[in-house]
């Protein structure tokens, strides 16, 4: 497959810390994995890595980002296949180091590799707007901001958008975390359409609080892996509009019937 | 914006390896200020010198020479080493040794861990924060998820050992991990690497040993 087409970087980034950057990073590739698509997924976090916690292959880590970069090993050898899914690797960040250890150069020419042979690659950024978050973003051909319907990761997701616009980095997407309908419908929660427009860019997905997400990222198995989990859902539609496909925004109405909930989605996508 | 020097423990011992982006000076005083520093650190081990960056002078080495020799302690062996093309030149004229023999290192080992190097450190290592040493390590404390323990020799940890070990760091397949509750993330001997199971361990406190039998690594209880 010399001809196959280059793959595509992204970026999953949101100033804000604890607003689901590495959940999302884990559930994205792992439900653009099952789709059939070759990933790869880099834990820019060096010194706070979390990404193979969440992943469930911290114990396989023996060479990481920063050995790549330093030529202490090869790409493919710090490369850890997922143990569930054969489409997704995972590069681990290096959890003795700092942010300074690597460069936007460095993680450029990193990322241009990689995209020779795979069709995703998604880089959870570290929180913040120093060093780390500017590495997250070098090479990145798209940006997905997360944030969670709070002010303050609101205000923080905005000024993230523009650095990444600032970037070259063009037409962010957003995703909204760990929305609760029913403090939305008593007016406690911000909705949806509020956020869209403090941040006047697209909505890729809208996913709803789960206690699933606790479970899963203790377990180290993403959420999307089980079903009946409607972040786990969430997810998987994300993935299906990554790959272009009109998936409308689900219906985050609370009915008692988990099928009911997923057969009433509103054309808003 | 990275290190002039860098260091790598290997089987056979140390290589120090020069950043050639800085100029002379700058290499020459960022060495013998790692190396008055690393002194005690060095003591009794190998230390190869990687050279190979550019074409050396006679009276250049004789320099270099000089200022090492002025900064280790006596019992420290150096190396010249010349990693593209395999050439390599030992100052003490024993110039049929295979310094890059693991046989070698490992019949040093016993006469260099004999002496007085074991270190023994107090204290917990937390995620991100880890312990090298040349020889024999004993921790009094836990090395959690994340953290790092590397040794030349034995690591006796007595605590929780949950982070990453690696014993016999320079090659010695016969060194040992011993722990109140030896629960790795990732345990290595030597050249050898093992793997928790992904299952869940019980909690309870049990020591244990971890070796090397038959090219694996195997874990016994320790009865005390």
């Amino acid at each position: 497959m010399d001809q196959r087409e280059q793959g595509k970087a992204i970026v999953i980034t949101s100033g804000k810390g604890g607003v689901g950057k590495t959940t999302t990073t884990a559930n994205l590739g792992t439900a653009l994995a099952l789709l059939g698509k070759k990933i790869c997924l880099i834990d820019a976090d060096i010194g706070l890595r979390n990404l193979d916690v969440v992943m469930g292959l911290e114990n396989r880590i023996v060479y990481d980002l920063i050995d790549v970069v330093e030529e202490q090993c090869r790409l493919e050898q710090a490369l850890i296949k997922d143990k569930r899914n054969e489409n997704l690797v995972l590069l681990p960040a290096a959890q003795t180091r700092d942010k300074d250890a690597v460069s936007e150069e460095q993680m450029k020419e990193l990322i241009l590799k990689l995209k020779e042979r795979m069709d995703y690659i998604l880089v959870d950024s570290p929180a913040g707007i120093e060093q780390g978050f500017r590495n997250a973003i070098a090479g990145a051909d798209k940006a997905i901001i997360v944030t969670t319907p709070e002010v303050s990761a609101v205000r923080d997701a905005d000024r993230i958008i523009g650095m990444v616009e600032a970037e070259g980095v063009n037409d962010p997407d957003l995703i909204i975390n760990r929305i609760r309908q029913d403090m939305v419908d008593r007016g406690d929660m911000m909705n949806i359409e509020d956020m869209i427009e403090i941040l006047a860019i697209d909505i890729l997905g809208v996913v709803p609080e789960d206690e699933g997400i606790v479970v899963s990222t203790n377990k180290g198995e993403p959420i999307v892996l089980s079903n009946n989990h409607k972040a786990g859902e969430a997810f998987n539609n994300i993935a299906r509009r990554l790959e272009g496909e009109d998936v409308p925004l689900m219906d985050l109405n609370n009915s008692d019937s988990i099928l009911a909930k997923f057969k009433k989605f509103v054309g808003l996508s | 914006m990275s290190a002039v020097i860098k260091t790598k423990i290997e089987e056979q011992g140390v290589i120090l390896s020069f950043n050639p982006d800085y100029c002379w000076e700058e290499i020459t005083s960022a060495l013998a200020e790692h190396l008055q520093e690393g002194a005690q650190f060095y003591q009794g081990s190998k230390l190869y010198f990687d050279l190979a960056f550019k074409d050396w002078r006679a009276e250049e080495l004789q320099n270099l020479i000089n200022l090492i020799e002025s900064n280790i302690l006596p019992e420290t062996d150096f190396y010249f080493m010349n990693q593209s093309s395999g050439v390599e030149r030992d100052n003490k004229a024993t110039p049929k040794e295979q310094p890059f023999s693991p046989r070698s290192a490992q019949e040093n080992k016993y006469t260099k861990t004999a002496g007085n190097d074991t270190k023994l450190i107090q204290r917990t290592l937390r995620s991100g924060q880890s312990i090298e040493h040349m020889a024999n390590l004993v921790l009094l404390g836990d090395v959690n998820p994340g953290a790092e323990i590397k040794a030349g020799g034995d690591i006796i940890v007595f605590g929780k050992l949950m982070g990453l070990v690696h014993a016999g760091a320079t090659g010695d397949k016969g060194a040992a991990i011993t722990a109140l509750q030896l629960a790795p993330t990732q345990i290595r001997i030597a050249s050898v690497i093992s793997r928790s199971p992904d299952e869940d361990k019980s909690k309870e406190l049990r020591p244990e040993r971890a070796y090397i039998k038959n090219n694996r690594i195997v874990v016994e209880e320790v009865n005390l």
